[in-house]
């Protein structure tokens, strides 16, 4: 056997080869297990010993070659095949397959947004029942029965009271200032998100039905400046850095001094956010502290009100009427 | 109330900023004032009803925030007590603190002067006659309700006394009203004259005819003209000021005005005062105020002079105690002064809250309490947005309609006193009427609706539950839907780590499930343990066609709250066996009554601790199989310890169905297809 010829015919055939599937086709010729080489290591076991050592040394010579030569082949053909591929160019500009997901409603993504940022500066969130009784929904907080301040809450009243004690929704989340006050020793920091009703006609801005969260701050000492401090980082992590608020007097029977905060909106326009005020002593008593012991600040926050004002909704009903053209958008 | 710019302006010498400039001034000093031309809108707050319900009342305010004097005076003589020999009771000096009386005789009753008709119109009330007018200016002007009756209307004497059940009073509008026991009214010895502080009566009318009245400035207490208010749902702009209290010294005040301004009106003969009853003078009040006290509160450092300053303009009186103490005296008018909290208000709220610079609070770092209910409220909702539902809001109230359309027992259901409608008379005994009805209303519009909801559902006596729901609706839904939606109520126990959920056949009992609400065999319980925590199912074909559904809807509704208590966060981590596992596939033919959980549990506990897994693949039902169905099983073999063999598998393999045979299932040989 000529092994230069055959090492010859091989590398041109390997050189002419074009394809990967060609190039198995001329390794299975010469390599494969009756291929012309291993063909020839077959024979050369019936030659004399000195033949067979030289032929054995050049076919092993060939084999490594030709091994050598293939792979390389086969590599420089897998490139150019897979460079070739890659020049086929998909149309990104086609839709990308969704996957089904649902939406949390955007009440719920913003009294997140508040107890997250109300945590970070060490408020605990706490619970209170929405069936309230007159007692914490008034009574406690420094508004009695005949009160004229009533008037401010219109009160859905429960049909039927047991010992003169009557039930209600509650109007307000303030009932759980007194609750966690009565089960919990200051210093105390809280929020308390929830649902609160009052019997009043709706309209874009009022609802019979809406969602506030509470805030409390109680401690030796705290000042109307602490509560603008907090509230005024609660608005710029909540609305932007560049948030600026307002605060104006307003009235509360459960907080001495009482005020309102407002933001100011793209158009210079005040927009009030909450209530707000140094808890009344008289609070701190119906609990059965010490007034002037301790002394805090609390808030009730309205959580349609500041949905409205970051998504740009104008009509408060819209979030509970579960329509998924509103719900699917958050 | 509304406020006249030009009467207003009339109080000072000094020029008032312009209407809009004041409107702003009021707003951001407690007085939200909306402007309309050349008048206010201003929402008086409760505390300040007693002083500020007039333009005297809001312009002493102006004076105090802008720092103006205010040019305002009454001729400080008494009405000279004359000898008229009338008789006037007071029987409970609590419900009437003060009640004055004057007797103007001989008068002429025309019409009003220009600029008395002109400023009552602008505070919105409509000219009637001279003494009406009269009067009207005086109670917008001063705050305190005057009441003019023609005296020689007036049988015998008064008394202000409390009511008999029964009695009957008839108003100016010559409406009859039938009084309960115990209503404060002012009576002569034939009936009843007027209502305190409420309304007068008919019988001693002012006409232009009369020629002879009696002017009644009186200080009726604030709770027992409430309660004629609540009784008769009744509120006028007397009552409106004595709901609130007033200063009883304007008893006095308002007649002395009265007369100044009346005299050149009503050109009367003569004037005199009939009683002026005030057993119980009330005495000035003071209060001590602690400035550092105050200082720390408002976050601020405010000198002792600017203290002294602002609490002067707004007509307190001062006494300095020591560098740190002031003792205020407390003007008659503010009876909302009670506390020395009250009075850091009134020093902050004139100094401006805007002046108060931000400082914030130094408190211990003590890391927030985790709110084990809120931490699963938010996996639950995260696991059904992922689960693709959508979540919502509905508002927590039914029908009676709505209670009897699911089932639900009345007697079981919270009831509001005062609803807003029929529509919402109960509270909602469960998230689903309300949720299918938003189903309902989004299914027009989309192919597939899926909603859940977390919120409170009520039931008596007085109790809240803490509700998940959820619905599924499809308009191309079958069967399959069913466990569509088990599927996410198993993703849900799941998640919360609940290890002992089931579910069981519907048993109707006395928990939250409605009688009428779920498809008599498509419905299920949830349980853990032994405890029913939900129900799932598909909605009642009945009900579902009265709520208008053309195909079925299925639902789920848990008690969230009970649920979450079983929650753990404990995830025990597995050990994955280096051992590759085995898994071949088992048919079997059982009855159609069987319950698959039953099979598998069979396969599972037989297997033992090699079997890792038994899953449901197919489930086949065909006519050839007569009452049976045909479950398709996929056994998973695995050991942590070795390789299983085939061998070892077949010897499972063979336990396994050989437990079956015992249950009467037997293997039916897989298609070769």
């Amino acid at each position: 056997m000529d092994f230069n010829k055959v090492g010859k015919e091989a590398q041109e055939a390997i050189n002419k080869c074009r394809d990967l599937s060609e190039l198995e086709e001329i390794s299975r010729r010469y390599l494969g297990r009756k291929g012309v080489v291993t063909s020839a290591f077959q024979k050369i076991a019936e030659l004399s010993h000195q033949e067979k050592r030289e032929q054995g040394r050049q076919l092993n010579q060939l084999r490594g070659k030709l091994e050598k030569e293939i792979e390389q082949k086969r590599q420089g053909l897998k490139d150019s095949f897979f460079q070739e591929k890659s020049e086929r160019k998909i149309d990104i500009s086609r839709p990308g397959k969704r996957f089904k997901a649902g939406h949390l409603h955007p009440l719920t993504q913003v009294v997140r947004r508040i107890e997250d940022i109300f945590q970070l500066m060490g408020f605990s969130v706490a619970e209170g029942p929405e069936l309230e009784t007159e007692y914490y929904n008034f009574d406690a907080l420094n508004i009695p029965a005949d009160h004229p301040a009533r008037d401010i809450w219109d009160t859905f009243w429960v049909k039927g009271a047991k010992k003169g004690q009557k039930n209600l929704l509650r109007t307000h989340t303030s009932p759980n200032q007194v609750r966690y006050l009565e089960k919990n020793h200051p210093p105390l920091r809280i929020i308390v998100p929830g649902m609160c009703y009052r019997h009043e006609a709706t309209d874009r801005t009022h609802g019979f039905q809406f969602m506030q969260v509470e805030g409390l701050m109680v401690d030796r000492e705290v000042s109307l400046a602490n509560f603008k401090a907090v509230v005024e980082k609660f608005c710029q992590m909540f609305f932007g850095p560049e948030t600026e608020i307002r605060i104006i007097p307003d009235y509360f029977p459960f907080t001495e001094p009482s005020v309102e905060v407002s933001i100011r909106d793209k158009d210079g326009r005040w927009l009030e956010i909450m209530g707000a005020g140094l808890v009344h002593p008289n609070v701190f008593k119906s609990v059965g502290y010490r007034p002037y012991e301790w002394q805090g600040f609390a808030f009730g926050v309205g959580v349609e009100r500041l949905a409205m004002i970051k998504y740009g909704l104008d009509d408060l009903r819209q979030f509970y009427q579960g329509d998924l053209r509103l719900i699917q958008q958050f | 109330m509304i406020f006249d710019y030009s009467w207003l302006q009339s109080f000072f010498k000094k020029k008032l900023p312009t209407p809009q400039e004041m409107a702003e001034v009021l707003t951001q000093h407690g007085f939200e004032t909306q402007l309309a031309g050349q008048v206010f809108d201003v929402s008086i707050p409760p505390s300040r009803a007693g002083d500020c319900l007039s333009h005297l009342g809001l312009a002493r305010e102006i004076g105090a925030i802008l720092n103006y004097r205010l040019n305002y005076s009454v001729d400080p003589k008494k009405i000279k007590a004359g000898k008229t020999g009338f008789k006037v009771s007071v029987v409970d000096s609590e419900l009437c603190p003060r009640y004055g009386l004057s007797a103007w005789s001989g008068i002429t009753v025309g019409d009003s002067p220009a600029e008395i008709t002109s400023r009552i119109k602008a505070a919105g009330q409509r000219p009637i006659n001279a003494i009406v007018d009269l009067v009207n200016y005086l109670m917008l002007e001063t705050g305190q309700p005057i009441h003019a009756f023609d005296a020689d209307k007036i049988r015998g004497s008064i008394t202000v006394r409390l009511s008999q059940a029964g009695e009957v009073f008839v108003s100016l509008e010559n409406k009859k009203y039938r009084l309960p026991k115990g209503l404060l009214v002012v009576a002569d010895q034939a009936g009843i004259l007027a209502l305190a502080g409420l309304k007068g009566g008919i019988q001693a009318e002012v006409t232009r005819e009369t020629k002879n009245i009696m002017v009644e400035a009186a200080n009726f207490n604030s709770r027992i003209v409430r309660q004629a208010v609540k009784e008769f749902d009744l509120r006028t702009e007397a009552s409106w000021r004595f709901e609130n209290g007033l200063d009883p010294s304007w008893v006095d005040f308002a007649q002395r005005r009265l007369r100044d301004l009346g005299q050149p009106i009503l050109k009367p003969d003569k004037i005199e005062l009939v009683a002026d009853i005030y057993p119980k003078p009330v005495r000035d009040k003071s209060i001590s105020l602690d400035l550092t006290w105050m200082r720390q509160l408002l976050g601020v450092k405010i000198s002792t002079q600017q203290t002294e300053g602002i609490l002067k303009r707004l007509g307190f009186k001062i006494k300095v105690i020591s560098s740190r103490k002031l003792k205020v005296e407390v003007p008659s008018w503010r009876l909302d002064i009670q506390a020395p909290e009250d009075l850091v208000e009134e020093v902050g709220r004139l100094y401006g809250y805007d002046q108060i610079k931000s400082d914030p609070p130094q408190a211990l770092l003590i890391p927030p309490q985790v709110n084990h209910a809120r931490f699963w409220q938010r996996v639950v909702e995260d696991l059904m947005v992922h689960l693709g539902m959508n979540e919502t809001y509905q508002y927590s109230f039914l029908s009676a309609r709505e209670l009897s359309l699911f089932g639900y027992p009345e007697a079981q259901a919270v009831e509001l006193a005062n609803p807003i409608s029929a529509r919402y008379q109960y509270l909602r005994f469960s998230l689903l009427p309300n949720l299918l009805k938003s189903a309902r209303e989004n299914s027009k519009r989309f192919g597939q609706v899926e909603l859940f909801e977390i919120g409170q559902t009520f039931y008596r006596p007085d109790r809240e539950r803490w509700t998940l729901a959820g619905v599924l609706f499809d308009h191309q839904a079958d069967q399959e839907k069913f466990y569509e939606l088990k599927g996410v109520v198993e993703s849900l126990i799941e998640r919360l780590g609940i290890t002992d959920a089931w579910f069981d056949d519907y048993q109707a009992e006395d928990y939250f499930g409605g009688s009428k609400t779920w498809h008599p065999s498509h419905r299920a319980e949830v349980k853990v343990g032994s405890k029913v925590v939900g129900f799932l199912g598909e909605i009642h074909p009945i009900l579902a066609d009265r709520l208008g559904f053309q195909n079925p809807v299925f639902a789920f509704e848990i008690d969230l709250g009970q649920l979450i208590e079983l929650a753990s966060e404990q995830q025990e981590y597995q050990p994955i066996s280096p051992y590759p596992a085995v898994i071949r596939d088992l048919s079997v033919l059982v009855p159609e009554t069987t319950s698959i959980e039953k099979v598998i549990y069979v396969a599972d506990l037989t297997g033992g601790d090699l079997v890792r897994d038994v899953d449901l693949v197919d489930v086949y039902q065909d006519k050839q199989l007569g009452q049976g169905k045909s479950l398709t099983l996929r056994v998973v073999y695995q050991s942590t310890e070795k390789n299983l063999s085939a061998l070892d598998v077949n010897k499972l393999e063979q336990k396994i169905i050989k437990a079956f045979q015992q249950e009467g299932w037997y293997l039916r040989q897989p298609d070769n297809d």
